[in-house]
């Protein structure tokens, strides 16, 4: 059973990332939680803050995040943010 | 009939014309590849903001939200989408021309007009209709920054009563040749969005943190994704449109020339033609 599920980050004005992940950190609302495979389909609003995916050979990216959505379902995550920027650690 | 100074004059022209629309078929082509590519770039976003939406709407039907009422309409927005500059074929006209039927249609006052671009801006405005604001000076591309502000000031209008639904004229580009004059309704949002994609819904979906508030921050990043993409679709038709006209323009002043050419030609050749039995006659008339 793969561990991986898909990603897409959008903003408005382009795609930013697209591709399988293992794990998705991002800054919700209501504060930060972590998405692994198979979670339940939720929808959440997100806060400004620092999202971190660990991609399919678990190396880490980051980026700033500011404002959106977080969206999961079938193993399908889609980060809908106002503006991203990628970060450094 | 021209002097043949007159006609070497006028091929000059009608040369550097050609250049003149060959550079600026050139740029727009440039353009408007980039201003697909954003145009392409939007679509995924505003796909999964749409879905987003009718997933909400139809998980939670009791969803209420100013944006979303159905009200009686007495007074309509019409935000026209035109462009800054001319030379850009019928791009300007063929959207002024459908914004000018609904106006002379409708009740005096009952249609408000929100331009964007100074060309929309200017003609609506010397035939004295009734603009509440207008937007030109526009960005070469397709701007983010400006879809909020006008999302900003069409909901404000919209909330305080001041229009009762807002609807968006702007000119869809099917291909390089091909661009038609579309009009949406913007708001109220539910006129149109919320049936599309009714079925994915499973219900089990968890919301965080509740339903209510995601629809609320959802509904003005829908507005502004729409308007965004109305715009940079408006903006591809606009260079395509140039870059058509300027590419006809040069074909027509390449004609010109050649024509003007030959005429040039068979000045010069009867002139020639005239000195030399001139000097024949005079040489037959010293013997």
């Amino acid at each position: 059973m793969s561990n991986l599920f898909k990603l897409s980050i959008l903003t408005p004005e382009k795609v930013v990332f697209e591709g399988d992940v293992q794990y998705v950190h991002a800054p919700g609302t209501e504060g930060y939680f972590g998405v692994l495979v198979n979670h339940a389909a939720m929808v959440t609003a997100l806060a400004t803050g620092k999202l971190t995916v660990r991609n399919a050979n678990g190396a880490e990216e980051h980026w700033q995040v500011s404002g959106g959505f977080f969206e999961v379902s079938d193993n399908s995550a889609t980060v809908l943010a106002d503006a991203v920027e990628t970060a450094k650690n | 009939m021209a002097s043949l100074k007159d006609l070497r004059r006028r091929i000059r022209a009608t040369k550097s014309m050609q250049q003149i629309f060959k550079a600026m078929e050139m740029v727009a082509a440039a353009k408007l590849r980039r201003a697909q590519a954003r145009a392409q770039a939007a679509s995924p976003y505003s796909a999964k903001i749409s879905a987003m939406l009718a997933n909400l709407s139809a998980s939670a039907s009791e969803l209420e939200h100013p944006l979303f009422k159905v009200r009686e309409v007495k007074v309509t927005a019409l935000v026209v989408i035109t462009a800054d500059r001319g030379f850009a074929g019928a791009y300007n006209t063929a959207v002024l021309r459908v914004a000018e039927q609904r106006l002379k249609a409708a009740a005096p006052g009952s249609i408000q007009c929100i331009v964007i671009g100074r060309k929309g801006r200017d003609y609506l405005k010397r035939r004295h209709y009734p603009v509440l604001a207008s937007y030109a000076d526009l960005p070469g591309e397709a701007s983010l920054e400006l879809a909020r502000t006008l999302t900003n000031d069409l909901t404000a209008r919209f909330m305080s009563g001041e229009v009762d639904r807002v609807e968006v004229l702007y000119t869809h580009f099917v291909n390089a040749m091909t661009r038609k004059v579309l009009q949406e309704t913007f708001l109220p949002i539910g006129a149109g969005a919320a049936n599309e994609v009714v079925a994915a819904s499973t219900g089990s979906t968890i919301f965080e943190p509740n339903a209510e508030s995601i629809f609320e921050e959802l509904l003005p990043r829908y507005a502004t994704a729409k308007l965004y993409a109305s715009m940079a679709d408006s903006l591809a038709s606009e260079h395509s449109a140039r870059m058509v006209a300027m590419g006809s323009a040069r074909k027509n002043a390449g004609e010109l020339v050649d024509s003007l050419t030959l005429t040039r030609n068979r000045l010069r050749q009867a002139m020639i033609t005239r000195e030399i039995s001139e000097l024949v006659a005079g040489a037959e008339a010293l013997k």
